[in-house]
C-alpha cells in the first residue's frame, strides 16, 4: 500500500490567492489540480512536497473559446471535458481524438490539459502534439504574466521551464495553420512512441513534425521537416531516410518497456503515419 | 504543518460531515471511516479501476483522489446503488448475464459502466470496449461483461 506522506492543502478561490501561496511557500509548494500524476508521485515518494495549492476551485481556468484564429484551453480542463467540448471537436479534432483517448475513462475525468504539460512525463502524448501545433502557454506569476511555446516549455524529463511561483494559465493553439494528425503506439496503458505532424496550408506556415514519448521530452524532426518543405505531398522512402535520420539522433535509451532499437523503429513509424494522417493517406506499414 | 479540513458531501445519498487530514485519500475515508468496503484497493496506480466511485457522476480512482476533493460533492459507492431489495438495472444485467466471477472487479465495472451510460445511454460495443478498458478483470471474463452493459444499451 502506497500512502502519501502528510503535507498541507491550500484552496484559494482566486488567482491571485493561488500565486501568493506559490510565492509564499515556492520550492516546497506544488500546484495541485486532477493530481493523476502528482498523487502517484508523492504516494511513491518519487515528490515530496509540504504544500498543495488546490487550483481546482478556481474555474476561470477551465475555460475553453474560440477567440478569432485562436483556440484558447484553460489549463484546468480535463481531458474529459477537452474530448467533449463542441469548439474544440469542431476547430482541432486532433486534439479532441487524442484527449478522448488518454490512459483511461478516470484519468480523462480528473487529469487536466495544464497539469499534463507541467508535470512533463516523458511518456505524455499532449505536449508532443501541442509542439506540432506550435500552441503559446500563457504562465502567470506576481511579477506579471509571459508566454512561452510549447515546444519550448518542457526541458526535460519531469522538467519545464516554469518557475515555481508560476502558473500556467491557458494554452493558445492558432488555428487554421494546416493539416494536422497524431499517431502513436500503445503498450498496456503507455506510449512506446508518439508523432505529430502539422503541415502547412501553401506556404503559409513551415511544416512541423515533432516526435514524442522516446525520448526525455519532444523533439521537431528537422531534416523531416525540411524533406517535406522541399517535397510537399509526397510520402516516400526519401521521407522515411529523412525521419529515420532524425530519430537515429535523438537520445533513447533502454527501458523496461522496450529496448531502444525498437523504440526507435516506433518512432520512424508514427512519424510517417502522422504525416500521412496530415496528408490524409493511409500509411504503408 | 499538516493541516486538517472540515468536509461536507453527500454520500450515498446520504449527507456526511467529517474531518479529513490533507493527505488522507479518498479510499482510506471510505473503506476506513465509512465501512465502504465494496471499494476495493488494489493497484494503487489508476490502473486497474477496482477501486472506481462516481465523485459528481464523474468515475475516478479513490486511491488517487484526496478525501478533502469530495467537499460539496456528490460521492457513489457500489453500497449506494439500488435499494434495501432491489438490485440497480446495472447489478441486475451483471447478474442475469453472468458477468462476474470472483467479483473483486465488479463494484468498479458497476460504477464505470453507470457513468458510461449516464453520458451515454446507447454506447456501441466498441464505445464499451474502449470506456471499460481501464478496468481490468484478471479472472477475463470481459465478454460476459461487454455483453451485459450491450443489453442495458437503448436502441
Amino acid at each position: 500500500m502506497m500512502l502519501p506522506k502528510p503535507f498541507d492543502y491550500h484552496r484559494p478561490t482566486t488567482l491571485d490567492d493561488a500565486l501568493s501561496l506559490l510565492a509564499r511557500h515556492g520550492d516546497d509548494a506544488s500546484p495541485y489540480a486532477g493530481g493523476t500524476e502528482l498523487l502517484l508521485a508523492m504516494k511513491m515518494h518519487f515528490a515530496d512536497y509540504d504544500h498543495f495549492v488546490d487550483l481546482k476551485r478556481i474555474t476561470a481556468l477551465r475555460s475553453i473559446a474560440r477567440h478569432g484564429d485562436v483556440l484558447s484551453i484553460g489549463a484546468l480542463a480535463t481531458h474529459a471535458e477537452i474530448a467533449a467540448d463542441g469548439v474544440v471537436r469542431d476547430n482541432l479534432p486532433v486534439l479532441a481524438g487524442l484527449c478522448a483517448s488518454i490512459a483511461n475513462a478516470r484519468v480523462r475525468a480528473t487529469g487536466t490539459i495544464g497539469g499534463n504539460l507541467c508535470f512533463a512525463e516523458p511518456r505524455a502524448d499532449p505536449p508532443v502534439l501541442l509542439s506540432a501545433l506550435d500552441a503559446q502557454l500563457c504562465l502567470r506569476s506576481m511579477h506579471g504574466n509571459r508566454w512561452v511555446s510549447a515546444g519550448e516549455f518542457v526541458t526535460g524529463a519531469l522538467e519545464t521551464i516554469r518557475a515555481p511561483d508560476e502558473l500556467l494559465l491557458r494554452i493558445d493553439v492558432p488555428l487554421g495553420m494546416g493539416k494536422t494528425g497524431y499517431e502513436r503506439v500503445v503498450h498496456g496503458h503507455r506510449t512506446m512512441a508518439g508523432a505529430a505532424a502539422m503541415l502547412g496550408r501553401d506556404t503559409v506556415a513551415a511544416p512541423r513534425v515533432w516526435a514524442g514519448c522516446v525520448a526525455a521530452h519532444p523533439v521537431p524532426l528537422v531534416a523531416t521537416q525540411n524533406y517535406i518543405a522541399a517535397n510537399p505531398g509526397i510520402v516516400d522512402d526519401n521521407l522515411t531516410e529523412a525521419i529515420t535520420a532524425d530519430v537515429a539522433m535523438l537520445d533513447i535509451t533502454d527501458d523496461e518497456d522496450a529496448s531502444a532499437e525498437y523504440r526507435r523503429h516506433l518512432a520512424v513509424t508514427v512519424a510517417r503515419r502522422a504525416i500521412a494522417a496530415a496528408l490524409g493517406e493511409k500509411a504503408s506499414a | 504543518m499538516p493541516t486538517s479540513h472540515k468536509i461536507t458531501l453527500t454520500l450515498n445519498g446520504n449527507l456526511v460531515e467529517a474531518t479529513v487530514a490533507s493527505h488522507t485519500l479518498l479510499i482510506d475515508f471510505l473503506r476506513h471511516s465509512h465501512a465502504l468496503h465494496g471499494v476495493k484497493r488494489s493497484c494503487d496506480m489508476q490502473i486497474c479501476g477496482a477501486c472506481t466511485v462516481l465523485v459528481d457522476g464523474c468515475p475516478v480512482s479513490s486511491c488517487t483522489m484526496l478525501a478533502v476533493d469530495t467537499d460539496d460533492a456528490a460521492v457513489l459507492t457500489i453500497e449506494g446503488l439500488g435499494g434495501q431489495d432491489e438490485l440497480d438495472p446495472v447489478q441486475e444485467a451483471f447478474l442475469e448475464y453472468g458477468a462476474l466471477q470472483c467479483g473483486f472487479c465488479t463494484p468498479g465495472m458497476i460504477l464505470a459502466v453507470k457513468a458510461l451510460l449516464a453520458s451515454n445511454p446507447a454506447p456501441s460495443r466498441a464505445q464499451i470496449r474502449h470506456h471499460l478498458s481501464g478496468n481490468i478483470c484478471r479472472c477475463t471474463g470481459y465478454q460476459k461483461i461487454i455483453e451485459a452493459v450491450e443489453s442495458l444499451a437503448r436502441t
